[in-house]
């Protein structure tokens, strides 16, 4: 069942890397709208969120705050059923950005609380974005800036703010600016008992601080304002913005009109994003895909595509394994992305999981003795909402559906065979070599 | 194959059945039916780390209730249900760094709390109260329109 137009193939590119892969037929639907429409439905989506049934686990719906593991699912239930793909995709880049661990956090709510900070401001003013993480409860709690106080400066916060979340590694600040930056991110306070954060202008330091060569008694937001006016600043996040989407190296030129985009609109991120998501390069090698799923997106994408939704505690351990536990990033630095999402481990995760869908939607004895090697390949293709598929893969699929059914006559090879057929086509197609990229 | 009958029961005396509520009046319309639904455990996650306890809740209704608690310190630890007269109702193994645990109990409403019995660590601050209240019923309400 080959795809008939290149629009089809751009709009499931675009939802794969913008968003979570498509469900059956929204390829097709976003196609009709050309790249550029298309676009821009992702940047101002309209309508409800969310669609589909939401997840059930033991019959009862999902305990994030109070169940462990199920904020993980949490996220990914979100994931697989949005409506919004792009708002819902560049949550889980920010989360990567602003990556915080609730493995030091402790508090469910909280992150839930950042989550929705990414989630509601992830597509407007980066500046405004990064003032209300330095205000955030999980922020100030992974990175130590709440407690910190005048005299004692924890450098934590000061240093992954230059260092990941607006300057870029030993790019144009020094351990001095870190120091000074510091001490102007003194006062924030949090109260176990009341659960309460604030700020105490007496633990502030008031002094002079000398940062960028600018003095002043400078603020926490100042430090903010600071590092984002700091000149390797644009460069340093749009193109991080941009390997978020494709693997490929960033072309001087665009890079050069992204920056100043950044800039002259006041450092907002939806032009930005709009520049990355219409450049041809996004839409390189539409046939041979080549940036491999994060595996949120992996997971997310599968339960799309066949219609699924989560009613299991299994998808935490999976995720897990696969190496992408959203609110549990590694460290402070996010996921190591692209080629390093596979290793033998996660890509057993990654069959398990396809596995285990699989297992579920196809009942031993209901495929029929006559069902034909294409029937059998069209049906495959339909439950798993008809994937893209190399040749190789077209041809592979075509053998092993004549030749593993071949002389199986009797009745319990009727009943054993033609329904592992069945799977087995829907895992290739789930799980094989073309499902791992996009 | 032999056939199995229940033995006769007694008659059930009429105050020993349970009384029926006002909405189940025939005469009332509208009709307003309630039937309960059977409550799922309540469920508590608490971080443990040096040196103290973050439960995600202070308030849990009586009944059943699941308790998982992970370790998110570098140091062992445990968690120990501790009723107001000071009775351990449960207690999980040794925690290690990383590790999660599970307690399954039932609770009667009241004032419990959440402790680390590794010793020196409740003195260092691992403990926390919560508290138990009835819970409110669950009701499916039914409205049927009246004729």
């Amino acid at each position: 069942m080959p795809r008939t137009t290149k629009a089809d193939l751009e709009a499931e590119r675009l939802l794969w890397r913008a968003g979570f892969g498509p469900a059956p037929g929204e390829a097709k639907r976003l196609g009709r709208l050309g790249r550029r429409r298309a676009v821009e439905q992702l940047l101002a989506p309209k309508g409800r969120a969310l669609g589909g049934r939401p997840a059930r686990i033991d019959g009862g719906p999902l305990d994030p705050v109070n169940a462990y593991g199920h904020d993980v699912l949490w996220w990914l239930d979100r994931a697989a059923r949005t409506r919004h793909p792009l708002a819902e995709r560049m949550t889980l880049n920010w989360h990567d950005h602003f990556a915080t661990s609730n493995e030091k956090v402790g508090d469910v709510k909280l992150m839930m609380r950042q989550y929705w900070l990414l989630r509601n401001y992830g597509l407007g003013s980066f500046r405004a974005l990064t003032k209300r993480i330095l205000r955030d409860g999980a922020m100030q709690m992974f990175l130590d800036l709440a407690g910190s106080e005048k005299g004692s400066p924890n450098e934590n916060f000061a240093r992954e703010l230059f260092e990941l979340f607006t300057l870029g590694v030993n790019n144009g600040y020094t351990e001095r600016d870190i120091r000074e930056a510091a001490r102007a991110l003194t006062g924030f306070t949090f109260d176990y008992d009341t659960k309460r954060f604030g700020f105490d202008p007496d633990r502030h330091d008031r002094g002079v601080k000398r940062v960028f060569g600018k003095r002043g008694r400078f603020t926490p937001e100042d430090i903010i304002d600071l590092a984002i006016n700091h000149p390797k600043h644009a460069p340093y996040l749009c193109e991080k913005l941009w390997h978020y989407f494709t693997p490929l190296p960033v072309p001087p030129r665009t890079l050069k009109q992204m920056v100043s985009t950044y800039r002259r609109s006041g450092t907002e991120i939806r032009p930005v994003l709009r520049i990355i998501l219409t450049h041809p390069s996004l839409y390189a090698d539409l046939t041979s895909p080549h940036q491999v799923k994060p595996p949120v997106v992996y997971a997310a994408g599968m339960l799309r595509r066949t219609n699924t939704r989560i009613a299991d505690e299994s998808w935490i351990h999976l995720l897990d394994e696969m190496g992408q536990r959203p609110f549990h990033p590694p460290n402070v630095a996010g996921w190591d992305q692209d080629d390093a999402w596979l290793t033998p481990a996660t890509i057993s995760a990654r069959f398990d999981a396809a596995s285990m869908l699989v297992q579920k939607r196809v009942k031993d004895g209901s495929i029929s003795a006559s069902q034909s090697p294409q029937r059998a390949i069209a049906a495959a293709r339909k439950a798993t909402g008809d994937p893209q598929i190399s040749k190789r893969t077209a041809l592979a699929m075509q053998r092993y559906a004549v030749a593993s059914v071949k002389g199986r006559t009797d009745d319990w090879e009727v009943k054993h065979y033609f329904p592992e057929r069945q799977r087995v086509l829907r895992h290739v197609l789930l799980a094989g070599p073309d499902a791992q990229v996009c | 194959m032999p056939q199995f009958a229940l033995p006769p029961q007694p008659p059930v005396p009429v105050s020993a059945r349970p009384a029926l509520s006002a909405s189940a009046t025939p005469l009332a319309t509208p009709v307003a039916r309630r039937r309960a639904v059977v409550r799922r455990p309540a469920r508590m996650l608490v971080f443990a780390s040096e040196y103290k306890l973050q439960p995600s809740r202070r308030v849990v209704p009586a009944g059943r209730v699941i308790i998982q608690t992970k370790n998110i310190g570098e140091d062992d630890h445990n968690l120990a249900v501790r009723a107001a007269n000071g009775h351990v109702l449960k207690v999980t193994p040794v925690i290690r760094s990383g590790g999660l645990a599970t307690l399954r109990l039932s609770l009667r409403p009241g004032r419990y709390w959440l402790v680390c019995t590794i010793p020196g660590h409740e003195a260092h601050g691992m403990v926390r109260a919560f508290i138990v209240k009835r819970p409110v019923p669950k009701v499916v309400k039914r409205v049927r329109k009246g004729t």
